[in-house]
């Protein structure tokens, strides 16, 4: 143990100034991430504070990308010029202390920087306890990437080299298997990644993080207890690729929410009937390649509880022609609720407007017209081809369309409110959102709300959070938001209630932050229902509180649809006089408004 | 007791032979000088014993340990220095000993005094600040300080100026024979190994030409020059032992590799009927190293 101790002490001493630098630049960061966010008012210091967040995590990784091939190269292992070869330190004392070193100077720091990170944001407890190996699985992963090209080479430009040969190497072969997985399957290692659940990418990086810690650890015994060199880099090689396929071929999604019973204990899923309303090929094929082809499909849905939310979870369908050859599609993972603004549709979103009602009783919505019935849902899917055949050939030919949609009910719940000012901190489950900054920008009607939002791998949320708001965000892939409905509530106004509908695209490359917005009602336009959105003055916002409602799953049910005669168009081209369904007029009359009394205040309210 | 023992040892660099089947052993206590032209495999050969790289074939052993498992415990007998050694630069003298001073049971603080004294090296100056002849020095004070068993030094004085040179060589010899030590030492400086060396071996092109103790090796080869009463036409036949022989008009010379003062004045008289005169001068280590590799090198 002392010899470790002397030699650790000895790495610390050669690189005090490296060393130095790390810890400061991790007491920063944490200083930065931890207590920052609460005490910035001006949205000027926020975009500095932003810009500072987003170099945070860039810097962290360039000083180990620094640090670590530092320490290794004090002793190297493969080259038989090292002075510790040749004096009485045992492999096993020297391979100790360098992990010792990583142990006591990268990963300690990190850690400790993150849970005051954490803590700071509100998280505690149970919560706190599980981000602790999803910290450990960052940066044991990256240390463990960066301490086997470091091993393996002699002196950091050799490193330099190996660092970008391997991600040279990482993007080849992923190439490789786009390619070949195309050739096998009929679609693209991309594609299949972008059909994958979020959970299912999330227990796939986390594999693939686990399998890069193990052999990295093995690879490291080994170099230091044999130095066998040569085994060693084709061991590194053979490892890499061993990660790249189990992380592809990997299919069991222990990240997944618990999936509840079938939901026909919430609905009678033989009183759900389903058609489509409308099929449009879109007009870019997804993957960058003609043979593929996506179709948006808005679907019909009546018969579901006005409490519950419907989404498609995942589906198929089947073009079949009058010789009965047929093409295939899919739609998978749509994880976006039946409420939609960005496509043609627009409906409402019952079971939210029911949760709020339950939760403050009547309430009238100013920024939203219910579009449709709660018991007349309109659905929104995405289909891609799947079938290597081109849709480019078949346009013009009549076909059958049938196939089979995956449907999860939902209903959503108050999971937190705070009042709306700069601080306060809106507690929801595992995520904290803090507001930081309001703004109302009266001529254009926008309310700019900025959140931090802290979610957690392994918390065991239905839906996976991701690490928004971390010092190292590695696994960031879906946004916290898509589970989450923010109102803002007025109660002194008789609960006037604003719905909060992000994000700009902008907000995403300010990876910690997001906001919130209220849009114009002029984006409901195309469906000529011009609203009068009253002003939010300071008055209004200072009297209200944000208010949170989560969305969970009470199960999902299969429905199939079928369409016979329908005309292959041609992308973005609806040919007239086929079966295709005409597109206009699929959101019902403001006759057939729901019969939530809310609601119907909200209705009348903007159509005055 | 044998220190050093190696049994065909043998290391291939893709094609080529580095050390081809070497058997070689060093008795304990004496200093052994690995020789050799560059490339000759005297370097390759040390890594092998000090394991820094792998045979491909063949054994090694060192210290009545094989060199794949060398430890600590044998790695703490030895004292290596070598001109391609990596300090850590950004230490002091007084630093590097202190770091040193833990890794081995037997560090002398006496002696390391001694030693500091011997080389006259600034202890808090950096070692990145160092001539060449003050980091061989400061390896040397690290590995002599815990009295080794064994030395290996390898090409320890190339590039030293005849100063440093001399202050080296006279410590060492001063402390071999004052320790007992055992020392190898390959080396290109063929005048401060004829200084050291006990025992010397030749190596050319991974082979072990030659292995004798230096006393023998220098009675047993002489620079002879013959003179004839009459001028000689052209060479004769020589004995096998007899190199590089040259003539010009009466005199002829060559380097006996086998003197014997009897039987090659015999031979000579035999060979030179008309010989006036033999005259056998001693040789150099030096001398007789270039005499070798000439001859080996014709050989080929």
């Amino acid at each position: 143990m002392n010899m470790v101790w002397h030699l650790l002490w000895k790495d610390i001493r050669s690189l005090r100034m490296v060393v130095m630098f790390w810890l400061g630049w991790i007491f920063l960061q944490t200083m930065v991430e931890a207590w920052v966010p609460a005490i910035i008012g001006r949205p000027v210091l926020w975009t500095t504070y932003q810009m500072v967040s987003m170099a945070g995590p860039i810097l962290q990784f360039v000083l180990l990308l620094v640090l670590i091939p530092l320490v290794i190269h004090q002793d190297p292992t493969v080259d038989a010029r090292a002075f510790w070869l040749t004096r009485p330190i045992s492999r096993k004392t020297l391979l100790v202390s360098k992990l010792g070193f990583m142990g006591l100077i990268v990963i300690l720091p990190v850690l400790l920087g993150e849970i005051i990170v954490l803590a700071c944001n509100g998280i505690a407890g149970r919560n706190l306890l599980l981000a602790v190996p999803e910290i450990l699985l960052i940066v044991l992963c990256r240390l463990s990437i960066i301490g086997v090209l470091a091993m393996l080479t002699a002196n950091f430009a050799r490193f330099a080299i190996a660092v970008v040969s391997y991600f040279v190497a990482i993007k080849i072969v992923g190439f490789l298997m786009s390619i070949f997985s195309a050739g096998l399957f009929g679609y693209g290692h991309d594609a299949a990644d972008s059909l994958l659940s979020v959970s299912m990418m999330q227990s796939r990086d986390v594999v693939a993080s686990v399998a890069t810690i193990l052999v990295g650890c093995c690879l490291l015994s080994w170099q230091y207890l044999t130095r066998k060199t040569t085994v060693s880099v084709i061991m590194a090689i053979m490892g890499a690729l061993g990660i790249m396929t189990l992380q592809s071929a990997w299919h069991l999604d222990f990240l997944k929410g618990q999936e509840r019973a079938p939901a026909v204990a919430s609905v009678n899923p033989d009183s759900v009937s389903l058609s489509i309303a409308n099929i449009e090929p879109k007009k870019t094929p997804p993957f960058g390649s003609r043979k593929y082809q996506a179709f948006n499909l808005a679907f019909n849905l009546n018969g579901i509880p006005q409490d519950r939310t419907v989404e498609v979870v995942d589906g198929n369908m089947t073009f079949t022609r009058s010789n009965g050859h047929s093409l295939r599609g899919n739609a998978i993972g749509l994880d976006a609720s039946a409420f939609s603004l960005d496509g043609h549709v627009a409906v409402n979103c019952p079971g939210l407007w029911n949760a709020v009602e339950a939760d403050v009783g009547k309430f009238r919505v100013l920024n939203f017209n219910p579009g449709s019935t709660t018991s007349n849902m309109e659905l929104n899917a995405q289909f891609t081809t799947t079938d290597s055949g081109d849709y480019a050939q078949y346009v013009g030919e009549r076909a059958t369309v049938s196939g089979e949609v995956r449907l999860n009910l939902s209903e959503y719940r108050r999971a937190g409110a705070a009042p709306l000012k700069t601080g306060a901190c809106l507690v929801a489950e595992a995520s904290r959102d803090r507001v930081i900054n309001i703004s109302c920008n009266i001529p254009t009607r926008d309310i700019l709300l900025r959140k931090q939002t802290v979610s957690l791998l392994f918390a065991g949320q239905e839906k996976s959070g991701t690490l928004d708001n971390r010092m190292n965000s590695m696994m960031r892939r879906m946004m916290p938001w898509t589970d989450s409905e923010y109102l803002l509530l007025n109660r002194k106004r008789g609960n006037e209630v604003v719905r909060c509908e992000s994000v700009s695209p902008d907000d995403l490359l300010y990876m910690m932050t997001m906001s919130i917005r209220m849009w114009k009602p002029n984006r409901l336009d195309y469906v000529d229902l011009k609203l009068d959105f009253p002003e939010l003055s300071d008055e209004w916002l200072k009297d209200a509180e944000l208010v949170c409602f989560k969305k969970s799953s009470l199960g999902s049910f299969k429905k199939t649809f079928a369409m016979k005669d329908f005309l292959m168009p041609k992308a973005g081209n609806n040919p007239k006089g086929a079966a295709t369904p005409a597109w206009v007029g699929t959101v019902s009359p403001a006759g057939n408004v729901s019969t939530n009394v809310a609601l119907d205040q909200g209705a009348s309210s903007t159509n005055q | 007791m044998n220190i050093i023992t190696t049994q065909s040892l043998t290391i291939k660099f893709s094609r080529v032979v580095a050390v081809d089947h070497l058997d070689l052993t060093v008795p304990e206590g004496n200093i052994f000088a690995l020789l050799g032209p560059n490339g000759a495999g005297k370097t390759t050969t040390i890594k092998l014993l000090m394991n820094l790289i792998e045979p491909t074939g063949g054994i090694s052993e060192v210290l009545g340990v094989t060199s794949g498992k060398l430890g600590p415990k044998e790695l703490a007998q030895i004292g290596y220095v070598s001109e391609n050694q990596e300090l850590y630069d950004w230490m002091t003298v007084r630093q590097l000993m202190a770091f040193c001073k833990p890794l081995y049971p037997t560090w002398d603080e006496t002696f390391c005094g001694k030693l500091i004294h011997l080389f006259d090296l600034p202890l808090d100056r950096r070692i990145s600040n160092f001539s060449r002849g003050m980091k061989i020095k400061s390896t040397f004070l690290i590995s002599l300080a815990y009295r080794p068993r064994l030395l290996v030094l390898d090409e320890p004085f190339t590039g030293l100026d005849p100063l440093v040179r001399d202050e080296l060589i006279r410590g060492i010899l001063e402390l071999t024979t004052a320790e007992h030590w055992t020392v190898f030492i390959s080396s290109h400086d063929l005048y401060e190994v004829e200084m050291l060396a006990d025992m010397v071996g030749l190596l050319d092109r991974g082979k072990l030409k030659l292995v004798e103790p230096l006393d023998a090796l220098q009675t047993r080869f002489r620079k002879m020059t013959v003179t004839l009463s009459s001028p000689l036409t052209r060479l004769p036949d020589f004995p096998i032992a007899w190199l590089q022989a040259k003539y010009e008009n009466r005199i002829v010379t060559f380097i006996n590799s086998a003197y014997e003062e009897q039987s090659v004045n015999d031979n000579i008289r035999r060979i030179f009927p008309d010989c006036a005169n033999i005259e056998a001068s001693g040789m150099t280590l030096r001398e007789i190293f270039i005499a070798l590799t000439q001859s080996y090198k014709i050989d080929v």
